[in-house]
C-alpha cells in the first residue's frame, strides 16, 4: 500500500490511497487526488502503481510538479518519504501503512466545517424553539423497529432478546406524541445497515418532528419554512409527483402498468438492472424517479413533491379524496433527497397489514423478518392524536449549506473510521 | 465460487460476468429514502479493456474473478510464441502473438514486465512505460538535420520500426514510451 499524505496547510494530515495503475493528481473532480487549488491543472501530475514500483509523471503542468525540490523534467521513481510540491500543497509519499495508519485518527472533515455544522445546529434548535417546539429525546436502541422493505436495521441482542439501532426516531416520537406531547422535535443519530455513498452513511445524523393538528399543506409550509431559513433561499416551489413525471417524463405514474413503466425506462439513457427478479411497479417508479425527476428538482429554490403514490404510502395516511396517493412529501434542494414527510397513518390495523405486506416482500428479498407488532402499535391502538411528522436529513443539510460534495466532508467520523 | 454481494461491492473488486474477469473502476450507491439502492459500476474488462456500464439492485450479486498481478520477464519468442517466466514461482507462460498485441515492439529478452492472472493464466503482459532499444538499421539522416520535427522510420533490435527524428542514426540506443509507441529521446550515442 502506498500513499499521499499532504503535510501542509489547512488539509494537513489528509491521505489519499494510491490504487493500482494510474493516479492522476489534479484540480478535476475526476481526479484521484483531487486538488482544489487554481495553481494546479485539472490533470496536473500522474502517480503510476505498478507492482512494487510508483512513478511520478508532470502532466506538462503549467507551474511545475517538485520533487524533493526540484522540478520534474522526466518521470520519477518515488522513494518511500519523498516530498512532492505541487503549487503550495506539499505531500509526502509513504509506502509504510504504519505511518498513514496513524493519520486514522484525524477527521475526514476540516475543523472549520465542524465549526460551521455547530452553528448549523444551534440555528436549527432555535428555529424549533422559537416555533414553539419541545426538544425530545427518545431511545436509539429499541425492541420495536421500522418495517420497510429497503431499510436494513442493525440487529443488536441484549441480554438474549434481538433488539435494533433506530433507522429513525420514528416510533420513539409517536408514542410521545401518543402520550400527550404536541409538538416535538429531536435531531439524533440514526443507522441504516448497508448504505454508503456521497449521500450515505451508515450512522447519521436525523432531524425529526411532530406536529399534533397540522395539515399536510401546514406541514409542508413550515417544512418550506425552515429550509428556506436554514439555506437563505427566497421561496420553494411545490410539485405533485404526478405533474413532475408528467412534465419531465410525459407519463402518468399513478395509472400507468408496470410494462410501460419499463417501456419508458428502455427508451431513456440508462442502464437498467439485469435482473429483474423481486422488481414490481414501485420499485421502477423508484428508478425513474432518483435518474430522471430528482436530477431536475430543486435547482432554482427548494421543491417540495407531494401527493406520493398510495403504494409508496409506508406510515402516511392514505388521502381522504384521492385514492390513489397517500398523504406523504418530500423536499429536494439541488437534486439532493433531503427530507420525508407524512401526514401520519392513524389506524393500527392498517399499520398491522402494511406490514405483513412487507414482510412477505423481505421474505422473498432473503431479509430478516422483522416484528409485525410493537409499542407504536399499542399507542396506535391507545389512539394517537391526528399529527403530521417530518424527517430531514442533517449531514445533507450541512452539506449543501457549505456546498461540500461528500458526507465524508461534513462529518466527523465516516463509518470506515468511526 | 466466491461471491460478492452489493454490499461488498468498492473500486477495485474483480468480478466474472458472462465468463471474461472484469474489473470495477467505478461505484456509485444510489438510493432513495424508502425505495431499493441501486450500484451503477463501471466495469473493465481485463482481457479486451472495454468498459461495460452495469447497474446492481441491493441483494444482486457478482461471481469473484481469481485475478492476481505479478512480476514477470520476457524469456524469448519462438515464431508465434512468446514465452515469460513467474518472478516468483518461475513458472512459464506461453502467449500467442495475438495475446501480446503491439507489445512484441519491445520486448526485449530478459525484460521485466508486468502480466495480470486469471485462473492462474496470463491474460495480459505490460512492458515497462519506457524501454531502450538499439537502432539496427536507419537510411541516414541528410546533413545538417538536426531539428526534431523531421522524421523517418528507424528499425530497432526487437525487429519493429519506430518513427524517429532525422537524426537518429545505426546504432544509437532510443527510448520509446510503450504506452504510445512514440520516441521519446536519444539514450546514448555509440
Amino acid at each position: 500500500m502506498a500513499y499521499l499524505i499532504i503535510t501542509n496547510g489547512l488539509d494537513k494530515g489528509q491521505h489519499f490511497v494510491l490504487s493500482n495503475g494510474e493516479n492522476i493528481v489534479g484540480r478535476d473532480e475526476e481526479a484521484q487526488i483531487h486538488l482544489s487549488l487554481n495553481a494546479v491543472n485539472r490533470q496536473h501530475a500522474c502517480v503510476v502503481v505498478q507492482c512494487d514500483s510508483v512513478l511520478i509523471q508532470d502532466l506538462n503542468s503549467v507551474n511545475g510538479t517538485f520533487v524533493n525540490g526540484e522540478r520534474l523534467q522526466q518521470d520519477l521513481l518515488l522513494n518511500d518519504g519523498d516530498l512532492i510540491q505541487i503549487a503550495d500543497l506539499e505531500m509526502k509519499f509513504c509506502t509504510d501503512t504504519a505511518a498513514s495508519e496513524s493519520h486514522k485518527f484525524r477527521s475526514t472533515s476540516t475543523v472549520e466545517t465542524l465549526i460551521a455544522r455547530s452553528g448549523l445546529l444551534k440555528q436549527l434548535r432555535e428555529f424549533f424553539y422559537d416555533s414553539g417546539f419541545d426538544e425530545v429525546e427518545t431511545p436509539v436502541l429499541s425492541a420495536d423497529t421500522v418495517v420497510d422493505r429497503y431499510l436494513h436495521p442493525i440487529s443488536v441482542e441484549v441480554a438474549g432478546k434481538q433488539h435494533w439501532l433506530q433507522t429513525s426516531p420514528e416510533f420513539g416520537m409517536k408514542r410521545l406524541i401518543a402520550s400527550g406531547m404536541q409538538a416535538i422535535f429531536q435531531i439524533c443519530h440514526a443507522f441504516r445497515d448497508e448504505e454508503r455513498g456521497p449521500l450515505h452513511n451508515l450512522e447519521f445524523t436525523m432531524v425529526e418532528w411532530y406536529q399534533v393538528g397540522h395539515s399536510t399543506q401546514e406541514a409542508m409550509d413550515f417544512l418550506g419554512k425552515l429550509i428556506t431559513s436554514m439555506l437563505s433561499y427566497s421561496g420553494y416551489d411545490t410539485i405533485s409527483y404526478s405533474d413532475a413525471f408528467q412534465q419531465i417524463l410525459k407519463i402518468d405514474p399513478l395509472k400507468s402498468t408496470e410494462k410501460e413503466l419499463i417501456n419508458v425506462i428502455a427508451s431513456l439513457d440508462f442502464e437498467p438492472p439485469q435482473d429483474w427478479r423481486g422488481m414490481n411497479r414501485d420499485d421502477w417508479l423508484d428508478l425513474l424517479m432518483t435518474e430522471f425527476i430528482q436530477p431536475r428538482l430543486g435547482f432554482e429554490q427548494p421543491c417540495i413533491l407531494y401527493d406520493y403514490p398510495a403504494s409508496q404510502s409506508a406510515l402516511a395516511r392514505l388521502h381522504p379524496e384521492k385514492p390513489l396517493v397517500a398523504e406523504r412529501f418530500e423536499l429536494f434542494v439541488q437534486g439532493i433527497e433531503l427530507a420525508n414527510g407524512y401526514h401520519e397513518l392513524l389506524d393500527a390495523e392498517q399499520l398491522l397489514q402494511r406490514n405483513i405486506k412487507t414482510n412477505a416482500l423481505r421474505q422473498l428479498d432473503d431479509r430478516p423478518e422483522l416484528p409485525n407488532d410493537s409499542y407504536l402499535a399499542d399507542a396506535m391502538r391507545h389512539g394517537l392524536p391526528d399529527c403530521c411528522g417530518v424527517a430531514l436529513g442533517f449531514d445533507r443539510l450541512v452539506m449543501l449549506a457549505l456546498g461540500k460534495k461528500s458526507i465524508r466532508d461534513v462529518i466527523p467520523f465516516p463509518f470506515a473510521r468511526a | 465460487m466466491a461471491s460478492y454481494k452489493t454490499n461488498d461491492f468498492r473500486k477495485g473488486l474483480r468480478v466474472e460476468i458472462d465468463n471474461e474477469p472484469y474489473l470495477m473502476i467505478e461505484m456509485n450507491f444510489v438510493k432513495p429514502g424508502k425505495g431499493n439502492a441501486l450500484y451503477k459500476c463501471k466495469l473493465r474488462n481485463l482481457i479486451r479493456g472495454t468498459v461495460l456500464d452495469r447497474t446492481y439492485k441491493g441483494g444482486d450479486s457478482l461471481e469473484a474473478a481469481d485475478v492476481e498481478e505479478i512480476d514477470c520477464q520476457f524469456l524469448y519468442r519462438q515464431t508465434d510464441t512468446f514465452y515469460f517466466m513467474n518472478n516468483t514461482d518461475f513458472d512459464q507462460y506461453e502467449l500467442s502473438e495475438e495475446q501480446v498485441g503491439d507489445y512484441w515492439k519491445y520486448l526485449k529478452e530478459g525484460m521485466k514486465c508486468h502480466a495480470v492472472l486469471w485462473n492462474g493464466n496470463p491474460i495480459t503482459i505490460t512492458p515497462p512505460n519506457h524501454v531502450e532499444l538499439t537502432v539496427e538499421f536507419c537510411e541516414p539522416g541528410a546533413k545538417g538535420d538536426t531539428a526534431t520535427n523531421v522524421t523517418k522510420p528507424v528499425k530497432v533490435e526487437t525487429g519493429a520500426e519506430i518513427i524517429c527524428p532525422a537524426f537518429i542514426e545505426m546504432g544509437n540506443i532510443i527510448k520509446v514510451d510503450t504506452r504510445t509507441g512514440d520516441y521519446v529521446e536519444r539514450a546514448s550515442v555509440k
